[in-house]
């Protein structure tokens, strides 16, 4: 997976709540453009935002590529940030760090991960505590 | 081939190209000095009739003759009709009118909103029906945008048909039951304040036009201007059977009124409803269970073929309302064919394009990404296509452009 491969290329800033979200809405446009179906679609979306909103919840920034390989849509997330200390309680449905303000913005509710699983049909995380987290998710056609 | 209600008259159009800028899906180009339109694009809104300053663009139409065709002949009116006259309190002289135009029967679309509105509350409180927001049927120009440009939101569209339908549907079979008729004498007409109403609006997937014919509701307003101005005519007494909801609802889209219980939304305007349709397909729209949406501004009394201001039309249609119940009795408009029923099916079969297609799909988007890089971005419109991307797009796809055809390039280049 090299850098130039990316269809497509995003910057995401930690803590942007209001202008977050963009990059899953570019992509679900550009499946759209080259005529995949939208059920498919939605899964890509689904993840591709929630992908993000960690990013912006709980990092300092990152960026997030978007490919195309045979007949798999990738999404590559690589962020500077605290990186996650169990993934595995990470992934479990309701878990999250996120504060009490954070939540009461709707956010927080610990589904991300669980979505993102649910949603690709690979589901990569490489973390490391103190740097960043690189997710990697991989969508059949 | 997709069928449009829009004609382009070539020797009226000057090719100022103000049409395209009005267009909101694109559907225009200037090429050789003359508009035309992109068939697969268009959704029949008529904003370029309203912005074309030559009046080149008009609308097909049915000619009232047609009635004639026909025995008995039976109408569905925009109650918009009503709100078009200064003397609006005296509405039913229109229908004692439409009566001595040769009509036997009539109802309002308000009927249509009237059966529709029970049906699509009781589909509502089904728990399982869970592709919320429910989109409303009414307004046929938004049902061919969700068709054209949001194959991502079929389902959420109300398989029922309009409340237009459903009160003709209503009128035909309660007239041909009541009077034991032969249905092939009778010819059931509407009269629309748009174009887009002017033809069916799933036509590629097979659902046919219930109407035998649809008149312009501007030519209405000149003929009956033209009997009162003519004839000498007593009027006699006729009985309009509506709710105050009912009227507000098949007017100006006032649809919160029966739905209170629900998080209903009336969205109006072109550019509103696709900022709308752009938020729901990115999945940012939440809790919302249903939603009635139309191209014009305040709704079906902001129809092109609408001659009073829509503000007040509205103003008019409100103190109509006014003077009907807020409820009848419900054995009223006894409406039990599939057409009154929540049991349309709006059809989209997606296919998954192959590899070959995608690979081609993907160099093609990155062809017209190149090009539209190299654009100026001013989306002028001087070259004869919308925006500078369509105009990329037409380089590659259409073809019938070349980057030359950009008249700030040319003059800019050194
Ligand atoms: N990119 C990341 N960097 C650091 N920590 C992360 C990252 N992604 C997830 N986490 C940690 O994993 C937890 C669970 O993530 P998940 O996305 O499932 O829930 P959430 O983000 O807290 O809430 P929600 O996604 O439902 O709004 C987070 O609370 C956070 O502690
Ligand atoms: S809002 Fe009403 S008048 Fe306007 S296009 Fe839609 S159906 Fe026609
Ligand atoms: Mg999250």
């Amino acid at each position: 997976m090299k850098e130039e491969d990316c269809l497509l290329k995003f910057e995401i800033q930690g803590g942007e709540f209001l202008d977050s979200g963009e990059s899953s809405v570019v992509i679900k446009d550009y499946l759209k453009k080259i005529g995949i179906p939208h059920p498919f679609i939605r899964r890509v979306l689904i993840a591709t935002y929630e992908a993000e909103m960690n990013v912006v919840a709980h990092a300092e920034r990152g960026t997030l590529c978007f490919m195309i390989a045979e007949k798999t849509v990738v999404i590559r997330v690589q962020d500077k940030g605290p990186g996650i200390p169990d993934v595995d309680l990470a992934m479990q449905k309701g878990y999250s760090t996120a504060t009490q303000e954070v939540r009461q913005m709707g956010f927080g509710a610990g589904m991300g991960l669980p979505n993102m699983k649910q949603n690709s049909d690979t589901l990569i995380i490489n973390t490391e505590v103190g740097t960043g987290t690189e997710v990697i998710m991989e969508f059949t056609l | 081939m997709t069928e449009h209600s829009l004609i382009i008259d070539e020797n009226k159009c000057n090719g100022c190209t103000i049409c395209l800028r009005a267009c909101p899906t694109q559907a225009l180009i200037v090429r050789k000095g003359k508009a035309k339109l992109i068939n697969d694009r268009c959704i029949d809104c008529g904003e370029c009739i309203r912005a074309c300053p030559e009046k080149a663009i008009k609308s097909k139409r049915d000619n009232i003759e047609i009635i004639h065709d026909y025995t008995y002949k039976l109408l569905v009116y925009s109650p918009v009709i009503l709100a078009q006259f200064k003397d609006f309190h005296s509405y039913e002289k229109v229908l004692y009118l439409f009566k001595h135009m040769g009509f036997d029967a009539m109802v309002g679309v308000d009927t249509g909103g009237y059966i529709a509105a029970d049906i699509i509350r009781g589909f509502l409180k089904n728990k399982q029906n869970d592709q919320r927001p429910y989109i409303a049927t009414n307004c046929p120009a938004v049902c061919r945008l969700i068709q054209s440009k949001y194959s991502g939101l079929i389902e959420h569209v109300l398989p029922m048909y309009s409340i237009s339908d459903i009160a003709g549907e209503y009128l035909k079979h309660s007239f041909i039951s009541n009077n034991k008729v032969n249905p092939e004498d009778v010819g059931l007409f509407y009269i629309s304040p748009c174009p887009a109403k002017l033809i069916p609006t799933n036509q590629e997937k097979g659902c046919h036009n219930i109407f035998d014919g649809i008149f312009s509701m501007g030519d209405i307003y000149n003929f009956l201007m033209n009997i009162m101005e003519n004839e000498d005519i007593q009027f006699t007494k006729q009985e309009m059977i509506t709710t105050k909801f009912a009227l507000r609802w098949s007017s100006f889209g006032d649809v919160e009124h029966k739905f209170k219980d629900f998080t209903t939304l009336r969205i109006d305007g072109i550019r509103n409803v696709i900022r709308f349709l752009d938020r729901l397909e990115n999945g940012i729209i939440e809790d919302v269970d249903f939603v009635d949406m139309y191209a014009c501004d305040n709704g079906c009394v902001g129809g092109v073929f609408a001659k009073e201001d829509p503000h007040i039309a509205e103003y008019r249609i409100k103190r109509i309302a006014d003077t009907f119940p807020e409820k009848i009795s419900k054995k009223m408009f006894p409406c039990d064919v599939d057409t009154c029923d929540i049991k349309m099916k709006f059809e989209y079969n997606p296919k998954i394009p192959n590899k070959e297609d995608m690979k081609l799909a993907i160099q093609t988007i990155a062809e017209i990404e190149a090009l539209y890089e190299k654009l100026p971005k001013l989306d002028c419109a001087a070259c004869g296509s919308a925006t500078c991307y369509n105009f990329a797009e037409d380089i590659v796809l259409r073809k019938d452009v070349t980057i030359d055809d950009c008249p700030i390039l040319k003059t800019s280049a050194p």
